[in-house]
């Protein structure tokens, strides 16, 4: 089928589009807080990817843990530091003089693997390894969501991927869990600060005597 | 009629975001600038394991689901520990521009 007879297709198309406009925003754009903006818009993206990918629950880790946590502390990040705005050279000469080794590296790579992954998605044996159907199977699983006769099938696969997730891979919860807390308190080791009592304000200096002498 | 979406879309997605990544982060020199290259980078892997879980999940097509949910983990505690690092090195430098940042390069031997 044409790409433009079938919905999901061009929705995706219209993703890929917005993220792509979104992700050169996000490296080109001249100020970091806006890159970081950008970067926000692209995540969302992205999530409605997994969307058309068929799957809710990781739709929904992708807006509330990237889109919004990761998204917050790298807003921090930006507004707790000082930068010297401007990625990239003004003029086109220039910035290709700076940047035409990076340049070379990224034409040759993507050209590459797009190529690549065309080349190979077309051949028997790949078709054959994929169950030998066609390699189409995304917006399209055994459960549709989307579809007029099952309406509860988002809740069935989530529900599908939490027993699945909790009965195969139940160590990776609390590994994560683990992995969290390390970094939090690897992060409060790093940014604690030792402070002196000279560099306060008189103010502050007052309160803290006072609440040392009671 | 069922609608399909080819995995190559996907792939082919996931391939120019991951080259776009990476030209950030090698051309970048604010420590932001490069972290958020890093995400784009982490996000065109999650778009392929996506597709690819699409095609060869096996017990519940939901394998690849389970990657995803790590890299999502990892990325969370790698961008917490990179604020961190980069206020302590705003803290000693007073910037974040990594090309200034030099301190533990080796001196030249002349």
């Amino acid at each position: 089928m044409a790409f433009y007879e079938d919905p999901l297709q061009i929705t995706f198309i219209l993703t890929a589009i917005y993220i792509i406009i979104c992700m050169f925003m996000v490296i080109t754009v001249e100020k970091v807080m806006q890159s970081t903006y950008w970067l926000i818009m692209m995540l969302v993206g992205v999530a409605v990817t997994f969307l058309l990918a068929n799957s809710e629950i990781i739709f929904a880790f992708q807006i509330s843990i990237y889109a919004g946590g990761i998204a917050v502390l790298l807003l921090f990040a930006v507004l707790l530091t000082e930068h010297d705005d401007a990625p990239f050279p003004n003029t086109l000469s220039k910035f290709l003089r700076a940047t035409w080794m990076q340049l070379i590296i990224f034409l040759v790579l993507a050209v590459n693997m797009i190529v690549l992954i065309l080349d190979t998605v077309d051949k028997p044996d790949y078709l054959r390894e994929a169950g030998g159907g066609t390699p189409n199977v995304l917006g399209d699983s055994r459960i549709p969501v989307y579809g007029d006769e099952n309406v509860a099938g988002a809740f069935e696969i989530t529900e599908n991927y939490t027993l699945f997730l909790w009965d195969n891979f139940g160590p990776v919860i609390p590994f994560l869990g683990l992995l969290l807390l390390a970094a939090l308190l690897g992060s409060v080791k790093l940014a604690i600060r030792e402070w002196d009592i000279e560099e306060l304000s008189d103010e502050m200096k007052a309160q803290i005597l006072k609440s040392e002498a009671s | 009629m069922a609608f399909s979406i080819p995995v190559e879309y996907f792939l082919a997605l996931s391939a120019f975001m991951f080259c776009a990544g990476l030209f950030g982060v090698l051309t970048q020199r604010n420590a932001v600038r490069i972290l958020i290259s890093v995400e784009i980078m982490l996000n065109a892997t999650n778009i392929s394991i996506m597709a690819f879980n699409g095609l060869f999940g096996v017990a519940s097509d939901q394998e690849g689901w389970v990657f995803v949910f790590i890299i999502i983990g990892i990325a969370a505690a790698e961008a917490a520990i990179g604020l961190a690092i980069f206020l302590s090195v705003y803290r000693n430098f007073g910037e974040i521009t990594v090309s200034n940042i030099f301190s533990l390069r080796e001196e030249e031997t002349s």
